[in-house]
């Protein structure tokens, strides 16, 4: 058997989506911005998507941009935002949470390097990031400030509408990352009241190479990379057609598919998590206890390393992620368990399991019995079981 | 198709020579800094030949892969042949590494390494005890001397460190006389010291009254074993942290 469980690392494109994107390849090919009807074919077919891509965001389609993906939604938000307002306000600082994506760690490390002071807020132990302190680095200095709506890792889902009432009370812009929600749960950025949102379009059932920027109307920022005047020369490039359509395409499929999907796939988490706490002896949910997507499961198995289960479970067909790999030089456990508080041990003995809509309850009986297995074979194996065993004697 | 070759998942998969020896000769057991694996190592010696190894860790397919292929590769040698296995021999057998796991070869290495230092240790009748701090523990051993039986007899025994430069002592309540008096004393060496109330030292660099690369203590001690140094760790410890010595 089978079985793809990394749903938050990438989807499968859905077979329509699929069949869109080769049609509008093969026919619909023209350049958007070209004045002939092989171009207006084109551009009908980008502002179709761009429709339908608000529609599932609960915002308009003149607030949507197109980007080559959610990273680059993130960069273009985060350095265009934050550069813009320090040139008009002279606010100079950014604070984000210490468990983003490196989407958004890496892009507000790099504004460091251009005198702005960065803020990372660690989360609690269940996963939520730390909202008083958060709130507390707000203040009238702030040019701007990011939080994820849901954790890649965890799952675990964030306080982004008592993020933005604070951010929108200091004056500074509100940016999220949405990347890992859309598709998983309702998502309304007027309700958020961010300023800015990315996302990604092959995180749900799209092709890889879109993503998309949400920018409230009346927000301003500024382009990080120059050329025509592509999506309101925020970001000029010759639109991704195919990839755009799909994308459109996709988001409609899981506005329609929402409610029937989470119910679905958050069963199958349920049962998943169920099972293995009834039949592993020291696990770890990590974010159990807060507000989860519903198709993430963080687990830690105590004294074996998540990498040593991922191929186990990779032998038997599973696909799944670990936190942490020992890697080259540093192998630094993963930065969202360490920010929780989770001890280096736990975090480096985590799986993620993040279900999607092709999973069936007969997969899940079939990766617990896996599951099982190979916990016993590397806890056998393990000199910390070993010792913890002979503690227990004692 | 991942990441590792055919070599590393076939010993990663039925990996040879897992579990323990109850009766070993020498076990050794080491952490890898850089990633955290740990490694375990039990060696059961006739002749000077390893007739039987086992190994455990906590690690990843790497690391387990490794265990698997030295222990397969010294079962039989002599233990100084063993030591002379190096991690490209290991790394050509498991048919490669990925780079950034290459490390991992050294941790079955050093846990073999250190499970012949123990078992020489215990040939030359050294008797293992531990030092348990709250966050690690330190491996030690004591010569066979009338002094160093007189330790074991009040072992286990809780205290209060004190540190004195790179020299970490604490009082045992044992009241002893020296045989061999001496103030010079080696890196890693265990001393029994008859003042205040008699303490362990454990010396692991120069105490503030050292000279000229001559490790001094304070007054005269009696060197009555070794113990093996973890410079973090012990740089960690501080004043009036606990320790337990207890015998393995």
């Amino acid at each position: 058997m089978r079985v793809y469980l990394d749903h938050n690392a990438t989807t499968p494109v859905n077979a329509d989506v699929a069949d869109l994107v080769r049609r509008c390849m093969l026919e619909v090919f023209a350049n958007p911005h070209s004045l002939h009807g092989f171009g207006v074919e084109a551009r009908r077919m980008v502002e179709e998507a761009r429709q339908r891509v608000a529609s599932l965001l609960g915002v308009d389609e003149d607030e949507i941009i197109f980007t080559g993906s959610g990273t680059e939604a993130d960069n273009l938000a985060i350095v265009g935002g934050a550069r813009l307002i320090r040139k008009k306000t002279g606010r100079n600082k950014v604070v984000t949470s210490a468990i983003e994506h490196p989407a958004v760690l890496r892009t507000v490390e790099a504004l460091k390097e251009e005198d702005f002071e960065t803020v990372f807020v660690p989360a609690k132990p269940n996963g939520v990031v730390d909202m008083d302190a958060f709130c507390e680095a707000l203040d009238d200095k702030t040019a701007l400030a990011s939080l994820m709506l849901a954790n890649n890792e965890t799952g675990v889902l964030q306080p982004v509408r008592e993020a933005a009432k604070r951010a929108h009370k200091v004056g500074a812009l509100m940016h999220s990352d949405v990347v890992q929600a859309v598709g998983k749960i309702e998502v309304n950025l007027r309700d958020l009241d961010v300023d800015l949102a990315a996302l990604s379009g092959h995180k749900f059932y799209a092709p890889k190479g879109v993503g998309a920027l949400f920018i409230r109307r009346g927000v301003r920022i500024e382009p990080i990379i120059f050329g025509g005047g592509h999506e309101r020369g925020l970001r000029p490039a010759t639109l991704n057609v195919p990839g755009i359509a799909g994308m459109g395409l996709a988001a409609k499929i899981a506005k329609d598919n929402l409610k029937e999907n989470v119910s679905k796939i958050s069963e199958m988490r349920d049962r998943f998590e169920q099972l293995v706490q009834e039949r592993i002896p020291e696990i770890a949910i990590n974010g159990g206890n807060a507000p989860r997507l519903p198709n993430t499961s963080n687990i830690s198995f105590r004294f074996i390393e998540g990498e040593a289960v991922l191929f186990d479970l990779d032998r038997a067909g599973i696909a799944v992620s670990s936190g942490s790999a020992c890697s080259s030089g540093k192998a630094e456990p993963s930065h969202v368990l360490t920010a929780m508080g989770l001890e280096a041990g736990l975090a480096r003995a985590s799986i993620r399991f993040s279900f999607g809509a092709a999973n069936s309850p007969e997969q899940v009986e079939y990766v617990v019995e896996k599951l099982v297995e190979s916990v016993e074979r590397l806890r056998k194996m393990s000199p910390l079981w070993e010792d913890a065993k002979g503690r227990q004697k004692q | 198709m991942n990441q590792y070759g055919d070599g590393v998942m076939e010993h990663f998969t039925n990996p040879r020579n897992v579990g323990e020896i109850k009766d070993a000769d020498g076990v050794g057991t080491v952490g890898n800094p850089v990633c955290g694996d740990i490694m375990r190592v039990y060696i059961k010696v006739e002749d000077e030949r390893i007739r039987e190894i086992k190994f455990k860790t906590f690690g990843c397919a790497a690391a387990i892969a490794s265990g698997s292929v030295l222990t397969e590769m010294v079962e039989g040698k002599t233990v100084d042949e063993a030591l002379r296995v190096t991690r490209e021999q290991i790394i050509e057998r498991l048919g490669g590494l990925p780079r950034q796991k290459r490390h991992c070869s050294v941790l079955a290495q050093d846990a073999l390494k250190k499970a012949v230092e123990d078992y020489r240790a215990r040939k030359e009748g050294l008797i293992p005890i531990r030092f348990v701090f709250e966050s690690a523990s330190l491996k030690g051993y004591l010569k066979p001397t009338p002094l160093a039986q007189k330790i074991l007899n009040v072992l286990p025994v809780e205290a209060k460190i004190e540190k004195w430069g790179e020299e970490i002592y604490f009082s045992i309540n044992l009241k002893a006389d020296l045989q061999n008096p001496q103030t010079e004393v080696k890196k890693g060496d265990i001393a029994f010291w008859p003042d205040e109330g008699g303490c362990l030292c454990l010396f692991f660099g120069p105490t503030p009254v050292s000279k000229e690369g001559k490790i001094l203590a304070y007054s005269d001690v009696e060197v009555v074993g070794s113990f093996t140094i973890e410079p973090m760790l012990l740089r960690m410890l501080s004043d009036g942290d606990s320790v337990r010595v207890e015998k393995v």
